[in-house]
């Protein structure tokens, strides 16, 4: 027994399904880079940098960092952060960085002082 | 006994009768103590308070902290006849200082060029107000108490024993671990692995001032960073260390310093003029002078 010889379909069904996932895929990508995502508003628990690049007014760029006490006190936006951390200055910043490393003397050195030219 | 680096130099912190643990803590306030004075007083940070002050024309507007060691350095300045002169900044950079010390970093072919003598008479401090003004070019180097008075600063935070030493000057608060006074050894300005003296010290300050470390060469001439304010050179000396006992730090500092300058006989009378002041001055050719209030341990 033979089958009739019927034309042979222009896509067969797992390559369609294939064909219409790809394109909808496409659809997606375009969709998600042509249509903008609207910015968050309200308080912020993003790090503090984020927090700090509110303003083009001044003329920085948008995505420049700023220090918060850098900008005019009407302009500082509030920032909701985690229990126990806060919001430091920049002279804050400098001071803890700058203050040295402090270690445990060498065992072996004895109780006393010793005097010379520096 | 703790220690860090700041000032481009070591500083030790030691309580020996805290609990383990109290005596970091002190440790790591010393160090803030030692970090704060950096950034105001550094001649090296192009930022800190002294730079923004000798790079400032007309008034300046100053720190409390700023005009408190201003008008320490003008008492000094009167008290030592100018020989204790903060104006050297220029001649101090003349000389080749004009960075952070480091061995060799300073050498240079050129020998040393004329550099204007400035005076800190020059400077007007209005305290009150707390505006200084000084001649264009005055440019000011307060590395001659800074120190000291920042290792004082420190030592206020000491419990009844301990020391803060750094970069060779001292506060000893109390009689030490055992009861018996500090031990302090004097360095051998020509030879850095000998002692020359073991000095016995309670509730005191050391300073030692001598051209052994901080030194370099300009042309074919040695240079170091004690300027003779009275010729805004490199100081010449017969002597060639002086190590200073005083009530703080700073007053051993410029004691030690201005002692040098003077040389082994003026500085020796200068010394023993002082009540409460001790000194060990070494001459150039090695002899061992003690004066005033100084009680060496046996050998």
């Amino acid at each position: 027994m033979t089958e009739p010889n019927r034309p042979r379909p222009w896509l067969a069904p797992r390559e369609g399904r294939l064909y219409i996932v790809t394109v909808l895929a496409g659809v997606y990508l375009f969709a998600f880079r042509a249509i903008p995502t609207p910015p968050e508003r309200g308080a912020r628990s993003g790090p503090l940098e984020d927090a700090s690049t509110e303003p083009s007014s001044s003329g920085r760029s948008p995505s420049a960092a700023v220090w918060i006490d850098d900008l005019p006190a009407d302009q500082r936006p509030s920032v909701a952060l985690p229990a126990g951390w806060r919001v430091v200055s920049r002279e804050d910043a400098a001071r803890a960085a700058s203050v040295p490393r402090v270690a445990r003397a060498p065992s072996s050195r004895r109780l006393r002082a010793r005097t010379r030219s520096s | 006994m703790w220690c860090f680096r700041a000032m481009n130099t070591d500083v030790t912190v030691a309580a020996p009768t805290l609990p383990a643990g109290l005596d970091a803590a002190l440790a790591h306030e010393i160090a803030a103590v030692f970090a704060d004075a950096e950034r105001r007083f550094s001649r090296f940070l192009p930022d800190s308070e002294l730079s923004r002050l000798n790079g400032s024309t007309g008034s300046f507007r100053a720190s409390g902290e700023m005009i408190d060691a201003l008008v320490a350095a003008r008492r000094h300045f009167v008290e030592t006849g100018g020989l204790f002169d903060p104006a050297i900044g220029e001649a101090l950079e003349a000389a080749g200082y004009d960075r952070s010390f480091a061995k060799g970093a300073l050498d240079r072919e050129a020998p040393i060029p004329f550099a204007r003598r400035a005076q800190f008479s020059e400077v007007s401090i209005d305290a009150p107000a707390r505006v200084v003004s000084r001649p264009a070019g005055l440019r000011l180097d307060l590395g001659g108490i800074v120190k000291g008075r920042t290792i004082d600063r420190a030592a206020a935070l000491l419990p009844e024993v301990g020391l803060v030493e750094a970069g060779g000057d001292a506060v000893l608060r109390g009689a030490g671990p055992a009861g018996e006074g500090w031990s302090v050894d004097v360095e051998d300005p020509a030879d850095a692995r000998r002692v020359i003296a073991t000095l016995r010290v309670s509730d005191r300050a050391v300073a030692t001032s001598a051209p052994n470390r901080r030194r370099w060469r300009a042309g074919t001439s040695p240079a170091h960073h004690l300027i003779d304010p009275r010729t805004g050179s490199p100081a010449r000396s017969d002597l060639e260390q002086v190590t200073a006992l005083g009530t703080t730090a700073e007053e051993a500092d410029v004691l030690a310093k201005v002692a040098f300058l003077l040389g082994a006989r003026d500085g020796t009378r200068y010394l023993e003029g002082r009540t409460g002041v001790g000194g060990v001055l070494v001459e150039t050719d090695g002899r061992v002078r003690l004066v005033g209030d100084v009680e060496v341990e046996d050998a």
